[in-house]
């Protein structure tokens, strides 16, 4: 089963579009204490505000901080963030859109109308709030971004679980008297893990957003630390006499995210493909 | 002797599904006269359905494929037509019923609606009174409320009714129907049924009958072509077929079925199962579960050729040779 | 002789619900005081319908619904008093899709070592594990006809004959006194349902069963059933022996499902 899965991931264009493009970035991320040449956090005042050249690629910052370094040692944070995050919001959403998609009844109406109200909440707003009052932190950030977005993963699977749920599979599981925890994990999750899977993968796009919005507005990563964000913060100051301050790390974000949402993309295809 | 109202000529349909070339439809020929019914019979997966889809054209045009054969109907090849000819041929002089009325009506318009769109496509205007009598010959009780009613507002018996009077509508010359009680209750299915037979003789109208239920299909057709993975493996008078079935599917498989009164005991089987249509095994579709194989038929199809008043698919009838593939 | 399985005046209202928060808005009547008794070794037909009420009715054996009310008795006790391992173990069900009755994302030895886990926790025994798991797998699979290399394959791998062998196995993996038997060949191929109703005569005397065959087609039953019972709309309409039945139908209904059986089937 899991070949003609690989199978068909082989062929699908999106989906090996986006799974390259990623893995030459995290292969950067990994790699990036190897491949620059400067250190990213050494400043050279002398050489403050350079456009690209030869010896720096992407030119250098206010501080004379090389920024091709910068940007790929961003990567790292872009990723982590962005992966970690909505690892937690797929926990979080997962086992809430399970439990109030098989138990229905009360249960479900709680926790429905409980992501009816904070979906009322504008996220960017939840976070700066929450982000004002705790320290500014990649631990922080990706915490919270986590726990903004796990409603729409849990909406999802709620709905998947209780059109599942009525499903002859799981008459006759139940039939068997199987443990509740059996009949969720073993039986209910793996005919959800498609459409979450794609979804959550779209989500990370977001969630790197995000990263980035909040570094940008110096809620996120703190300087020196690099961050896609936080460079764009600095270049926004200088934009008329450095576009390369800003032109690098937006592209950076640019194609990460795409490279999410081509796989996402592609994803869905593989995992569902329409029947005829 | 007239010319049959339809006659399909050595007909092949491929379809692509998952990746694989299914043959659905492999050779098939047949022939409908005027205000005949003729049964195609088959289980699910023999092609039935695919067959009765090309007919009309109604196959969708990326994944399929017709590699060879002609449709005639009324002396037109009707794959050669273009497609406005075709369209008013449609619904006009060929209408189709198929298994699910709910599916095969428009949730967004009244049954009314969609009877007076059908008749004003074909020609005809929009006459209130017109469809409210169509109603009627459909024995739908209270046909004012139903002209009114959306399709989810009515029952499933009284939703194929109105398909029915959405077919017989421009009145046609064949009527396709496929598995057109499959989804109802066993009392309703007489019901549509004998329905259909009266239409049928007031109508003059042929009817295509698809099904996989030999039993209907013994009642109510005058002549039958019974389908195995995708071939036309018998076809002749239903009296004579059931009675007296040549081919050996057709025999085992009306053998296999339970009766009503039959003493309790173990039901002669088909071993093996139906093949899949993207691998058909070579020579004839039947061989590797058929009781009486011998050896041409691994190697040879066999074609369908005459043998006593009927058309048999089976080597056990002509020699290979004589089938000439 | 106490009946194996005894049911009193069931009725089954199921609620219609609707509203932000879920209020009752009506009910369906899908049973309404039926009753039948079934001793061990018999088999016994429910005849009906769509709305007649015969699967809510096979459900409810199950444990799969709760019966508004009636009561239902396993050898004379009731079964609120059944402890739910010995009533899982006592009855098991094949439904009518075996496609949609077998878990797409589970493979055939995870599928039939779930129940023999449970055969094993009513017997007081460790529930197989590795090597005497698969075998235990495999002596299930031979026993309804199957294969039994196909361990590590999934229900898609496999036709509508081949599922319904498979859920007929898992049913029988914990040696159930009584197995209940939803449409069990209408979504199977013309060709292969005389394979399958053989597999279930088989089986029925090989392990002693007592049988529930739930069906709209007469012959199916008629072929299957010792006695009758004839539902519409979840109502009894009549109920007896097969063969007196068949022979002088009383009911108007029964009569109009008789008649409906063509002529070819008789």
């Amino acid at each position: 089963m899991w070949s003609l899965t690989l199978q068909r991931f082989r062929k699908n264009k999106l989906a090996l579009a986006g799974s390259a493009i990623l893995a030459l970035l995290v292969l950067l991320a990994l790699l990036a204490p190897v491949l620059v040449a400067m250190d990213p956090l050494q400043q050279d005042v002398v050489q403050r505000l350079r456009p690209p050249s030869w010896s720096h690629w992407m030119g250098t910052d206010d501080l004379g901080r090389d920024v091709f370094s910068r940007v790929l040692f961003g990567t790292r944070i872009s990723l982590v963030v962005g992966i970690v995050a909505v690892g937690l919001a797929l926990l979080i959403g997962t086992s809430a859109g399970l439990v109030a998609g098989f138990y229905g009844g009360w249960v479900d109406t709680l926790f429905m109308r409980l992501i009816d109200v904070l979906l009322c909440f504008p996220a960017i707003f939840l976070i700066l709030m929450v982000i004002a009052f705790l320290e500014p932190n990649i631990l922080n950030v990706v915490v919270i971004i986590g726990l903004t977005s796990w409603m729409g993963l849990a909406r999802l699977v709620r709905g998947e679980c209780l059109s599942l749920r009525e499903r002859d599979f799981m008459s006759a599981a139940r039939a068997l008297h199987l443990s509740t925890p059996r009949l969720l994990f073993v039986h209910l999750l793996p005919n959800v893990a498609s459409p979450v899977l794609v979804a959550a993968t779209l989500g990370v796009g977001g969630a790197i957003l995000t990263e980035s919005a909040l570094s940008f507005l110096g809620l996120g990563v703190q300087p020196p630390t690099a961050s896609w964000g936080n460079i764009l913060a600095v270049g926004k100051d200088y934009i008329h006499i450095a576009w390369w301050l800003s032109l690098f790390p937006g592209l950076a974000i640019l194609v990460t995210v795409l490279a999410f949402n081509l796989l996402g993309e592609g994803l869905r295809d593989v995992l569902d493909p329409r029947m005829d | 002797m007239a010319d049959p109202l339809l006659k399909i000529e050595n007909l092949s349909v491929d379809y692509r599904r998952h990746g694989k070339r299914v043959h659905a439809v492999r050779d098939v020929s047949l022939e409908l006269n005027e205000g005949e019914t003729l049964g195609v019979v088959g289980e699910s997966g023999c092609g039935k359905s695919t067959l009765a889809m090309a007919v009309l054209r109604l196959l969708p045009d990326r994944d399929s494929r017709i590699p060879g054969g002609k449709i005639f109907f009324r002396s037109q090849d009707l794959l050669a037509l273009d497609a406005e000819p075709l369209r008013r041929i449609r619904g006009g002089q060929i209408a189709v019923i198929f298994q699910d009325p709910f599916s095969a009506l428009n949730p967004v318009l009244t049954v009314g609606d969609q009877l007076e769109e059908s008749m004003e496509v074909h020609g005809g205007g929009r006459d209130r009174a017109k469809t409210l009598s169509l109603l009627e010959r459909v024995r739908l009780p209270d046909p004012e409320r139903i002209y009114r009613a959306y399709p989810h507002q009515i029952s499933g018996g009284q939703r194929q009714r109105a398909c029915l009077a959405l077919a017989i509508a421009n009145r046609p010359a064949l009527l396709i129907a496929d598995e057109p009680t499959t989804a109802l209750d066993v009392t309703l299915q007489k019901e549509i049924l004998d329905l259909l037979d009266g239409l049928r003789r007031d109508l003059k109208m042929a009817i295509l009958f698809i099904t996989h239920n030999m039993g209907l299909v013994s009642q109510r057709t005058d002549r039958l072509a019974v389908m195995y993975a995708g071939e036309i493996v018998e076809r002749g008078k239903t009296a004579d077929v059931m009675s007296a079935p040549l081919h050996p599917y057709t025999a085992a498989l009306l053998r296999s079925l339970p009766r009503l009164h039959k003493s309790a005991g173990k039901l002669p089987i088909i071993p093996g199962q139906p093949p899949d249509l993207s691998a058909v095994p070579g020579g004839c579709p039947f061989h590797p579960r058929c009781p009486r194989v011998f050896d041409p038929c691994a190697e040879h199809i066999p074609a369908l050729l005459p043998h006593e008043g009927r058309s048999v698919s089976c080597h056990l009838y002509h020699s290979p040779v004589a089938a000439g593939r | 002789m106490t009946p194996l399985l005894r049911a009193e005046n069931l009725s089954m209202e199921f609620a219609v619900t609707g509203g932000v928060f879920r209020r009752r808005l009506g009910a369906v009547r899908a049973l309404h005081n039926v009753s039948f008794s079934l001793n061990e070794g018999e088999s016994l037909g429910l005849v009906g319908e769509s709305g007649s009420g015969k699967s809510t009715l096979g459900r409810i054996l199950c444990r799969l619904h709760r019966p508004t009310s009636g009561r239902l008795f396993w050898d004379g006790r009731p079964m609120e008093d059944l402890p739910p391992l010995e009533w899982a173990s006592g009855i098991q069900m094949i439904f009518q899709d075996p496609a949609a009755s077998l878990n797409p994302k589970l493979s055939v030895e995870t599928i039939l070592a779930e129940p023999l886990g449970l055969r094993a926790r009513v017997e007081k025994k460790e529930p197989p594990r590795g090597a005497a798991r698969r075998d235990a797998v495999r002596e299930l699979l031979s026993s309804v006809g199957l294969p039994t290399d196909i361990l590590s394959h999934y229900p898609h791998q496999f036709s509508g004959g081949q599922k319904q062998r498979l859920a007929i196995a898992r049913a029988l993996a914990v040696r159930p006194r009584v197995l209940v038997a939803d449409e069990p060949v209408s979504a199977v191929d013309l060709s292969l349902q005389a394979q399958i109703l053989n597999l279930l005569s088989d089986l029925k005397e090989q392990y002693r069963l007592t049988t529930l065959i739930i069906s709209h087609d007469l012959t199916v039953v008629a072929h299957l059933a010792d006695r009758l019972l004839v539902l519409k709309d979840g109502e009894t309409m009549e109920t007896g022996g097969t063969a007196e039945i068949l022979a002088e139908t009383r009911h108007p209904y029964t009569r109009a499902l008789l008649d409906a059986v063509p002529p070819l089937f008789r």
